[in-house]
């Protein structure tokens, strides 16, 4: 069973616009699920120069902006199950 | 519990906009684009269409700048950078801690029980059966709740046997813990001055972020650009639980935005457990039956506006704001002060303590963050604490420390609890104990959990509970 990589842009940007919030929805996914994910905190992503989509989150390498707790464990349970 | 808030976003992403435009000097001109900025054509809209939206950033912006809302003119008729400019002359005339800004206010239904289509009509009826007011009837098979008659005990809604009974809450309303909040007569809700704890519920709970808070950030970003102004941020202990950074580099980031200087309020918080554990002391000397604690302003506004008749037992010491503020004004009456906090009623005290020259909340502070770019671990790198504050100090930030404080100074010889929350059953509680005390002392926060769920936080409360402990045993 492969792992997803979960990296979480803690910038300040990112941070004050939700991403604070997403560090609790990763660890609400049941223990199975969340064993599977390596999760680290980044420093400034870099993508919120001009304001961007904040907050950012790279899963696998790919950045994704605009992340909702909702749609964050959305996206996991899809690489999770892709990754089976 | 997963919880995302746009509303809350919205608010957040209109400071970080604006103290931008303060940085860049370019507010009065700049101004007029946010809404349209932050809500382009061809994105999804948030209310009706994409130009709702937008009128109601703009009016939430006017609410920014400074200008009581509803206002006696039509502020359609006024241009966004004519606040601007007025406000960036000081001559911004808002007075009210909290506003309905009623363009965004949805004037939720009355709230109600309502029986939706799920009705089946049965033969059984046990709403209309139980319904003691006899406010429920038939009509073409299906039942209906006459509002008249109603008296809300919900008993329809329990035993209905297809879950078809459902209730509509005004979410403003069921939040406020003092009925302060109602609807007028065109359905859009009013605060009513004389109520009001500024707990800042209603502002939390509304889904449309229709309670504005009255903001701080062009009078401190004034402060911070200006060379002949000085400015000593002082900083709520509740802080070390926003970001997750050594309590130094917090501070030192925050310095960073361009304050003159930072203090911990945490250093006032001390001065507050050495004079309330005498005052303490003392009233138990006189044979006093019992002291609750008065550093938390909604619950001493509480008392003030719904509990009289604990007035006597409130202790006199003076918040660690104030002897925070106070102790930089010692040291230089020239310098303004602000206070950095998670709390909505500060604003309110901040009011009557002329050492405080202005209350910002963390919210107004990341915004001011992000606009001078500061990264808190990186920004923060190297600074020291002032070893005159203890974990006690800082501990006032979550619900038992200044149990913890005061039990440190003169030791287990008293009873004490500690109260988090004014909801029904506490405030029930806390009226009783005029007559008969459960504890000798009584700490009473107004927020569950102490200041570290503060309605003007950034983190959410769990992870706040966290970085705070980390913060506390470095
Ligand atoms: S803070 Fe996340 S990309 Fe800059």
């Amino acid at each position: 069973m492969g792992k997803i990589e979960l990296k979480i842009c803690m910038g300040t940007m990112c941070y004050v616009m939700g991403g604070a919030e997403l560090r609790a929805a990763v660890d609400s996914l049941p223990r199975e699920e969340r064993e599977r994910i390596n999760v680290s905190y980044a420093p400034c992503l870099g993508n919120c120069n001009d304001g961007g989509e904040p907050p950012y989150v790279q899963v696998n390498g790919r950045t994704i902006a605009r992340v909702s707790s909702s749609n964050l464990i959305q996206i996991l349970k899809e690489e999770l199950h892709n990754a089976l | 519990m997963l919880y995302d808030n746009y509303a809350m976003l919205t608010k957040r992403e209109l400071l970080i906009r604006l103290v931008k435009l303060l940085k860049e000097n370019n507010l009065v001109e700049g101004v007029r684009y946010v809404p349209a900025e932050m809500r382009p054509l061809g994105q999804k809209n948030v209310s009706c269409c994409v130009h709702k939206d937008r009128y109601i950033l703009r009016h939430k912006i006017i609410s920014i700048l400074g200008f009581d809302l509803p206002s006696d003119v039509d502020v359609d008729l006024v241009p966004l950078s004519y606040y601007a400019q007025k406000s960036l002359e000081n001559k911004n005339t808002k007075e009210n801690i909290l506003s309905v800004v009623h363009e965004a206010c949805n004037a939720c239904m009355q709230s109600q029980y309502f029986i939706t289509n799920m009705c089946r009509g049965c033969e059984a009826r046990p709403c209309m059966m139980n319904c003691p007011k006899g406010a429920i009837s038939f009509k073409g098979g299906k039942a209906q709740i006459s509002q008249e008659d109603c008296v809300a005990c919900g008993l329809c809604q329990q035993v209905c046997p297809y879950h078809a009974i459902i209730y509509t809450p005004v979410p403003c309303e069921e939040a406020c813990p003092v009925k302060a909040i109602s609807k007028q007569p065109d359905g859009r809700e009013f605060i009513d001055k004389d109520k009001c704890i500024y707990c800042g519920k209603c502002m939390q709970a509304c889904p449309y972020g229709a309670i504005m808070e009255r903001s701080k950030i062009i009078d401190v970003h004034k402060c911070i650009s200006s060379p002949d102004k000085k400015i000593t941020a002082i900083v709520a202990p509740a802080i070390y639980g926003q970001f997750d950074a050594s309590p130094a580099q917090i501070l030192a980031a925050i310095k960073k935005i361009g304050f003159d200087d930072v203090i911990e309020v945490a250093l006032g918080a001390e001065d507050t457990s050495r004079n309330e554990s005498a005052e303490l002391e003392e009233r138990m000397a006189e044979g006093q039956p019992f002291m609750t604690t008065s550093c938390c302003p909604a619950y001493t506004g509480w008392v003030e506006k719904h509990a009289p008749m604990l007035k006597p037992f409130v202790s006199e010491t003076r918040s660690p704001m104030v002897y925070a503020a106070r102790r930089v004004k010692a040291a230089d009456p020239d310098m303004e002060v602000v206070f950095i906090g998670p709390c909505l009623a500060k604003r309110h005290e901040g009011d009557s303590v002329p050492e405080v020259n202005y209350v910002m909340s963390f919210e107004e502070l990341g915004a001011f963050m992000i606009a001078y770019g500061i990264e808190v671990k990186k920004d923060g790198e190297g600074a020291e604490l002032n070893p005159e504050v203890t974990k006690y100090g800082r501990g006032y930030a979550m619900a038992g420390g200044v149990r913890n404080a005061i039990v440190a100074a003169v030791g287990d010889k008293y009873t004490t609890i500690n109260i988090e929350g004014l909801d029904k059953k506490n405030a029930a509680m806390l009226k009783a104990m005029a007559k008969k005390p459960v504890a000798q002392f009584v700490e009473v926060m107004a927020c569950e959990g102490g200041c570290v769920n503060g309605p003007c936080s950034l983190a959410p409360l769990t992870l706040a509970k966290r970085q705070m402990k980390k913060a506390l045993t470095e």
